[in-house]
């Protein structure tokens, strides 16, 4: 990395952590509590510029590479790990979008994308089918001047608070894998029904939920890129959304290092603190082991992604990884806690039930092990 | 009556409306104890107009000079400080001493750079220390919010400067029998020299009850997480007679006005009784509460610093205590 | 106009600090420096000239070579050029000669400045020193304690201060020195889009062969004041713990103090 890169870094580390103590760490614990979304925080990120820190110029981002946009997350996680999810998922919509929508696609919505104006959500999981992404259901049937979308969608972060909705859908039912494509449908498309939301034990920010596309007539010009291609684009994208996880898993291990440390620190057990104990020790080093791994790893991806070399592989190492360390982190913490980190009054439950989802989302732990395994044993 | 030269602590007189500050007469007092222990003479210096500079006698100085002149009737630092850089030159005074308020915090750094010496600022606390046939000012001076106490010194020039925080230091009992004659300062300092004019003096009008001079101080911190609440501390204070004060981020909140801060950077306070609710006791805080007979800290953290100043401690939660002892008071 | 702000990097002490009973001094492995809180205020007040009056703004620091990222910080603010004050011999400069040092470098870098801004304190060492000696040195009016933007009008400034007592509009003609306190005015988070453009701009460097200055007027030789002892503020009382639960101490407490506010 260069002199300017490196310092690019850190002001933008220093900027957002500011900015996110300030005005998102106060209202952490609540929208956990609530499970409300927090309009004003992502109104208060959206004009700080924080929805297109990797987005060129031109369409209005800050024109920085992969290492801003997990600077951002990881950050963001340390607070709110609802809060990265949301931008997360925002940013896996506008991926398709940015790498290979059409001119004239991009001009009617990067912009207002890109500075957070409007959100999105990229719809691929169904009820019927999470890793399984080959399977999908939804059908898109072209007519003569538009496609119509027909299907359900689940598990869809930004699910109701969205303007544009990326949706992976069948063009071609014999073709399998090769016969999806990608569609940008708009929220006022009255083919389009938002279903209900998930009470989710984790991320209780964010904003997660059920859509139907009934006979959901959609211009031509809204296919994202070339027909029967939304696979490849999707599987580009997940590797994305799997650095992203890398970055959150961090952030919620940064967390729960320093809460975890603070507290052995102050509390006392037998006439010491309980971190002159070597079981609180080993898990205090466990935490350190496992953030330096995680870290190392996510810095490799970057650098690699920053390249412009496959991280397939290297990504789903990164992402079981981190977001099993990040459970296990979350885990000791309240441990170390005791009986206070059984309470919702301590910080540290929450980062559990949110690193939970982390092993679950964007590929399971154990599909991603498959894809390696595979992969080595080919 | 001829000055002493080449030693001497001197006291640079602030003053607004025509009255001394009270800041002025701790540092006599200060001065005098360090100027008899160490046989130095105390002059407190004057620059003003129509002031009643024989007043400061009263105080414990050994010499009042005085540089009177319509000019210094409205407060520049520039012209004062060419005045008392004149009288420096002529007289060499060991150390000179200014109160760290508008008139200090102005002057003295001007005056410290027109005679190239050293300055310490916002002291709180002052020595003297000899040390190879030189007499050292000992400038304790809060450091890193207030958690170190700094001893500077200016070992190679005269005069050592200083300026001390309002409200450190105690205030000795003016003893009219004690006077003399002020000594008139030539001086003729010219318009031009006035680079600043004030146009308009607004005063804040809630200093009614002074923090610094209440036995009985009741005082809330960041505890208290609604305003609301924090103002039923003055429901404890009416029971109790006492006057409610805050630490640093109340102010800084806006809930109450900084003349009620007590810490280094507010207010130095020596009640008889002293509660304070849901403070966690940084030393900044602390170290402003002096002499108490009794201390009283309530804080929902049991390791919170504050318990270490307190003769009786409690651990809970300072909004629903506060109810309780209101209401047992009642 | 030319508007120079000068800017101190400090530790961040607006949480719970640490100090190191054993080199007295702040435990650094967990605090971050930021800039001095009044310097911020000092750039958002600059800012607002510049956007005022299209005034040239221009941030000094002095410090080591990692202090340059408070200048870069400056810059994504919107500062237009930042200059970066910084040479081994200048290390152990008390107040009377970073003033000198600072002065010098602003004649050279602005010699037709027309407003030098700064905090009216740092907040690690609260000593205030700097911009009344810098403008003692420039032979320059300077108003401490700005709490307000300053009124600009035929080369005089109106400004409003906090005083001892309240506050006080103060004029005096430019250029000048201003320190500023707390403002009304809320510091702007930096936006993302200026942060890769402040990154890849230069900051200049100056030093003591650039600033033509004798090394015996700066860092330690040139500095009369010398720092002593170090003391850690502790206190250990014997304190009595309440115990029992809430109704029982606050009676216990409400007892003391009658008897206390009695003997008042």
């Amino acid at each position: 990395m260069n002199q300017p890169e490196c310092i690019q870094n850190e002001l933008l580390r220093k900027t957002v952590r500011q900015f996110i103590e300030n005005e998102i760490e106060p209202h952490a614990k609540e929208m956990d509590l609530t499970g409300e979304f927090p309009w004003q925080v992502i109104k208060k990120m959206a004009k700080l510029g924080m929805f297109g820190v990797a987005i060129d110029e031109s369409w209005g981002g800050a024109g920085m590479n992969a290492d801003a946009e997990v600077i951002v997350l990881e950050e963001l996680a340390r607070s709110s790990a609802s809060v990265a999810l949301t931008l997360d998922a925002h940013n896996l919509a506008l991926y398709p979008i940015y790498h290979h929508a059409d001119e004239a696609l991009k001009k009617r919505v990067m912009k207002s994308l890109a500075t957070g104006e409007k959100l999105c959500a990229f719809g691929l999981t169904e009820p019927g089918c999470g890793s399984d992404a080959a399977n999908i259901q939804c059908t898109a049937v072209k007519k003569q001047d538009h496609y119509v979308l027909n299907g359900q969608k689940a598990w869809l972060t930004n699910f109701s608070v969205s303007d544009y909705y990326v949706i992976a859908a069948k063009t071609d039912r014999s073709a399998g894998a090769r016969g999806v494509s990608l569609f940008l449908v708009e929220r006022d498309n009255p083919g389009l029904h938002i279903g209900q939301e998930e009470d989710k034990f984790g991320m209780r920010g964010s904003n997660t939920g059920e859509i139907t596309l009934e006979n959901c007539e959609i211009p031509l010009e809204n296919l994202i890129g070339i027909e029967n291609k939304g696979f490849a684009y999707a599987m580009e994208t997940l590797d994305i959304g799997r650095m992203a996880i890398g970055a959150i898993a961090i952030g919620i291990i940064v967390r729960a290092l320093e809460e975890a440390k603070a507290y052995a620190q102050q509390r006392a057990a037998f006439g010491k603190p309980i971190a002159k104990y070597q079981a609180v020790q080993f898990m205090i080093a466990d935490m350190e082991i496992n953030l330096f791994a995680s870290r190392t790893m996510l810095r490799n991806v970057v650098a690699k992604r920053n390249r412009g070399e496959n991280i397939t592989q290297d990504v789903a190492k990164l992402k079981v990884f981190s977001s099993e360390a990040a459970t296990k982190a979350a885990l000791d913490a309240i441990q170390i806690f005791g009986g206070n980190g059984y309470s919702k009054e301590y910080p540290v439950e929450r980062l559990m039930r949110d690193a939970k989802l982390l092993e679950i989302g964007e590929g399971t732990t154990q599909i991603l092990r498959m894809l390696i395994g595979a992969n080595t044993l080919r | 009556m001829e000055l002493v030269k080449n030693a001497g602590i001197w006291i640079v007189a602030s003053h607004f409306n025509g009255q001394f500050t009270d800041v002025t007469y701790e540092l006599i007092g200060k001065a005098s104890e360090l100027g008899k222990a160490h046989n130095e003479t105390v002059t407190a210096v004057v620059i003003g107009s129509d002031l009643k500079a024989e007043a400061l006698y009263h105080y414990g100085a050994d010499q009042v000079i005085y540089a009177a002149d319509p000019i210094f009737a409205d407060f520049d630092s520039n012209s004062y400080a060419i005045e008392l850089e004149k009288m420096m030159r002529e007289y060499k005074p060991l150390a000179v001493v200014f109160g760290a308020d508008d008139f200090g915090r102005d002057i003295a750094p001007r005056l410290a750079t027109k005679l190239e010496t050293g300055l310490s600022a916002d002291c709180i606390d002052l020595e003297i220390k000899e040390e190879n046939g030189k007499k050292l000012l000992i400038q304790k001076k809060p450091y890193l919010n207030g958690g170190i106490i700094v001893d500077i010194v200016c070992d190679k020039r005269n005069p050592q400067l200083a300026t001390v925080r309002p409200g450190m230091l105690m205030c000795p009992t003016p003893d009219e029998k004690q006077s003399g004659e002020v000594i008139k300062w030539q001086c003729s300092p010219k318009a031009a020299e006035l680079l600043t004019r004030i146009e308009a003096v607004m005063q804040k009008n809630n200093l009614s009850k002074d923090i610094q001079k209440s036995e009985i101080i009741i005082a809330g911190g960041r505890g208290f997480k609604k305003k609301e609440d924090f103002e039923k501390l003055y429901v404890l204070a009416d029971l109790l007679g006492g006057v409610v004060g805050a630490t640093r981020p109340l102010v800084t909140e806006g809930w109450i006005d900084e003349s009620f801060q007590i810490g280094q950077s507010g207010k130095v306070v020596s009640p008889k009784l002293y509660i304070g609710l849901g403070i966690s006791g940084a030393a900044q805080h602390c170290c402003g509460v002096k002499n108490t007979q009794l201390f009283i800290a309530v804080n929902s953290d049991a390791n919170a610093p504050i318990f270490q100043y307190a003769d009786y401690g409690y651990v809970g939660d300072c909004k629903s205590f506060l109810d309780e002892l209101i209401s047992c008071l009642k | 106009m030319k508007i120079v702000v000068l800017v101190k990097q400090v530790p961040d002490l607006s949480g719970d600090i640490k100090i190191d009973p054993k080199t007295k001094n702040l435990d650094r492995r967990d605090s971050s420096v930021v800039i001095n809180p009044y310097d911020l205020q000092a750039l958002t007040l600059a800012l607002q000239l510049k956007q005022q009056f299209n005034a040239e703004t221009c941030a000094i620091s002095m410090g080591p070579q990692k202090a340059e990222m408070a200048l870069y910080e400056c810059l994504a603010m919107g500062i237009d050029e930042a200059v970066l004050i910084s040479d081994r011999a200048f290390v152990g400069s008390d107040t009377l000669a970073t003033t000198l040092i600072i002065a010098q470098a602003i004649r050279k870098k602005i010699p037709d400045v027309t407003m030098i801004l700064c905090g009216k304190h740092a907040v690690d060492a609260e000593t205030g020193i700097v911009g009344p000696g810098v403008a003692e040195r420039m032979g320059l009016p300077c108003v401490s304690n700005v709490c307000e933007c300053p009124e600009i009008k035929n080369g005089k400034a109106r400004v409003r201060r906090q005083s001892d007592t309240g506050y006080q509009t103060v004029s005096c003609a430019l250029p000048a020195v201003f320190t500023i306190a707390e403002t009304s005015s809320e510091p702007n988070y930096i936006h993302m889009n200026n942060i890769k453009k402040a990154s890849n701009a230069h900051i200049e460097t100056m030093t003591l062969a650039s600033l033509q200055l004798e090394r015996s007027k700066v860092g330690i030789e040139g500095s009369p004041t010398v720092v002593g002892s170090l003391n850690l503020v502790e206190m250990n009382k014997e304190t009595v713990m309440l115990t029992g639960d809430q109704k029982e101490a606050a009676c216990r407490i409400a007892a003391l103090l009658q008897k206390t506010a009695k003997g008042v």
